[in-house]
């Protein structure tokens, strides 16, 4: 609990040395975790093997069919839309498109929350380095020669901290952030083939 | 004969005999003495080596003895010598500090007509003495209220006698006939009256009442005022960045502009696509495709035209609907992403300009270093606060438009997207009604 309390001390300590955009860094880590939280769980696939032996599965067992992930509701909601557009005698595309858009939607939301900090972090370690350079040169300014005191050591710990800190906000967001959006990729396309091979499916 | 011969033999040896062993036993006895003479050599050798190597050992010993006391002596010699350097060092250093002292001692109270005599034999502690001394005496007398006789500027520039009330080393206020009040350095030694009306603040000094606030105009000497080192406000932050600063700033100001412009429009054509569609799609289940024409006439925005234009056609061939809905959706999303490329230009231009401005702050920099040289570090901080204020305000600038223009353009793709997903889902639901 005291170890607890002196890390405490010790990362306020930190975020007020590096001055008002350490506050503003780490006030945006949190919707960038939130949001990669988020994609993290809504992009995960759930059921292994490829669409075209999903779809077999959806259609053999119907009802009795447990769903585990994403795709499975999408491919449900996309046999129904595609069943509708059968009795109308429609073609079943547009139907299936019209089912799975929510499913679009929910993919790719947050993603671009999160590039946007992933963009901005850097950005605004960087003003703070700059900020902080100004506090140092004018502290050099209106200092006598030999009492150049703390306002230099503040500036220069305020330029370092920032940058590191926008760095530490920006590079785990950018690397999970690459991979979630290559997982949001892989499920568009994988929407495309559910489309594409139900629709093919009935036209025999 | 044979056995005569025989018996003589060995009558001979046996007389031979005797007198072979006689000579044996003499021998033996020789032997023997000399064995035993040889045996008391060596025990005398031995215990002689023994003596000896006792006292060669002890001699080693004495030696070791002696070379480890010397070597004590030696180090604590060698430690004398290491502090007596420390304390020459120390020694020199103290004669610098006090020949400085003594320095600064002339300087300083030479500017008050006090003599500090620093001729090369003095004694250096006398003379600091002394110049301490004087120092109090003179510290006791600038921070004492004093009144003198003299003369001082008015507002009007003429020259008015009287007394002249000094408040230490550092304000004074002055008394005459015709004016009384503060007085400000005029330079040269000459005081003028502060412009501002202090007469009553004078009087209480002259006739020591003192009240509790006065005015009172501060000087540093009389040639100087005291110079205030100002935090920087805001506005100076800014001029220090220039042109570029401004131009930058106004770049931004024209930014939050749009932002502010197309957070309207989207709101417009936004707000009301999840209402818009729910009305439609209430009367198209209940079969009522044309009444839904009527029921959404009253909204406005970029989404009712699209949902509009659809119920208009829904009754053509499907083809044609898509293409009808398509177009609107290309109609209206010139007004949904207005401004939203230029926004997003504005925020990678103020960096950019940003680093223009530093780049010109470090040539300015370099100008003065090439005609006053490094020595003053004021002069050259001048120019890099320039530069780096330049970027600061190119940042400022470009994170909010950045921040503020994704999420916009993520807003406006958004929208696209539900307008056409709505109106692709109410003319599938129209037809399922219809089928």
């Amino acid at each position: 609990m005291l170890a607890l309390s002196l890390y405490f001390d010790q990362f306020i300590h930190f975020m007020n040395a590096g001055g008002i955009v350490m506050w503003v860094l780490f006030v945006l880590n949190l919707p960038l975790w939130y949001a990669l939280g988020y994609r993290y769980f809504t992009l995960k696939r759930g059921t292994r093997g490829n669409i075209r032996r999903l779809i077999e599965k959806h259609e053999k067992r119907k009802s009795e069919k447990v769903y585990v992930g994403l795709l499975d509701y999408a491919i449900a909601d996309a046999l129904t839309a595609a069943e509708t557009a059968k009795k109308i005698s429609k073609k079943p595309r547009e139907y299936m498109y019209d089912a799975l858009f929510p499913y679009i939607i929910i993919t790719s939301k947050y993603s671009v929350l999160v590039k946007t900090i992933v963009m901005l972090a850097p950005l605004i370690g960087l003003l703070g380095t700059v900020g902080g350079m100004i506090e140092t040169f004018d502290a050099l300014q209106s200092s006598s020669m030999f009492a150049q005191g703390d306002s230099i050591a503040g500036g220069i710990s305020k330029a370092l901290f920032t940058t590191e800190l926008g760095l530490v906000v920006a590079v785990p967001g950018l690397i999970i952030g690459k991979i979630l959006d290559k997982k949001e990729e892989q499920f568009s396309l994988e929407f495309e083939q559910i489309v594409d091979i139900i629709s093919t499916k009935d036209e025999k | 004969m044979k056995i005569l011969t025989l018996i003589f033999l060995m009558a001979f040896s046996l007389l031979n005999a005797d007198e072979l062993s006689n000579a044996y036993q003499k021998e033996f006895t020789f032997l023997k003495a000399q064995k035993s003479e040889l045996q008391t050599r060596l025990k005398k050798e031995k215990s002689f080596q023994k003596k000896e190597l006792a006292k060669a050992k002890a001699k080693v010993q004495s030696l070791q003895n002696k070379l480890v006391t010397l070597s004590q002596t030696n180090e604590t010699i060698a430690k004398q010598i290491d502090k007596s350097a420390l304390m020459l060092e120390d020694k020199n250093s103290n004669k610098q500090i006090s020949s400085s002292v003594v320095i600064q001692a002339k300087s300083l109270l030479g500017e008050y007509a006090i003599a500090v005599n620093d001729t090369k034999d003095m004694d250096v502690v006398a003379v600091m003495d002394k110049a301490f001394k004087e120092t109090s005496s003179l510290y006791k007398k600038l921070s004492s209220v004093q009144t003198t006789k003299g003369k001082f500027y008015l507002v009007d520039g003429t020259t008015a006698e009287g007394e002249i009330v000094k408040v230490g080393n550092i304000a004074a206020y002055g008394m005459s006939s015709n004016a009384k009040g503060a007085l400000a350095p005029a330079g040269n030694g000459e005081y003028k009256v502060w412009n501002k009306d202090t007469t009553a603040d004078a009087l209480a000094f002259a006739t020591a009442q003192p009240k509790r606030d006065v005015k009172i105009f501060i000087y540093e000497n009389l040639d100087k005022d005291i110079e205030y080192t100002k935090e920087k406000s805001i506005e100076e932050t800014l001029a220090g960045g220039g042109t570029i600063g401004y131009i930058i700033l106004a770049l931004g100001a024209l930014g939050v502009l749009l932002i502010l412009a197309r957070i309207f429009l989207l709101a417009k054509s936004g707000s009301n696509v999840k209402e818009i569609t729910d009305v439609v799609i209430s009367k198209v289940e209940a079969g009522q495709a044309h009444e839904a024409l009527e029921a959404i006439k009253s909204y406005k925005g970029a989404t009712a035209r699209v949902i509009k234009a659809t119920l208009r056609n829904i009754d053509k061939e499907r083809d044609h609907i898509e293409d009808i809905v398509t177009e609107n959706i290309l109609n209206e999303s010139s007004n949904i992403d207005r401004f939203g490329n230029f926004v997003l230009v504005l925020a990678a231009v103020a960096p950019l300009l940003g680093l223009l401005g530093t780049v010109t702050g470090m040539i300015a920099t370099f100008d003065i270093i090439t005609t006053h040289g490094t020595g003053d570090p004021k002069l050259l901080s001048g120019g890099i606060s320039e530069a780096l204020v330049t970027t600061m305000l190119g940042l400022v600038v470009a994170i909010p438009l950045l921040l503020l223009g994704n999420l916009m353009s993520g807003w406006a793709q958004s929208i696209k997207d539900s307008m056409e997903q709505s109106a692709l889902h109410i003319v599938n639901l129209f037809e399922i009604n219809k089928a």
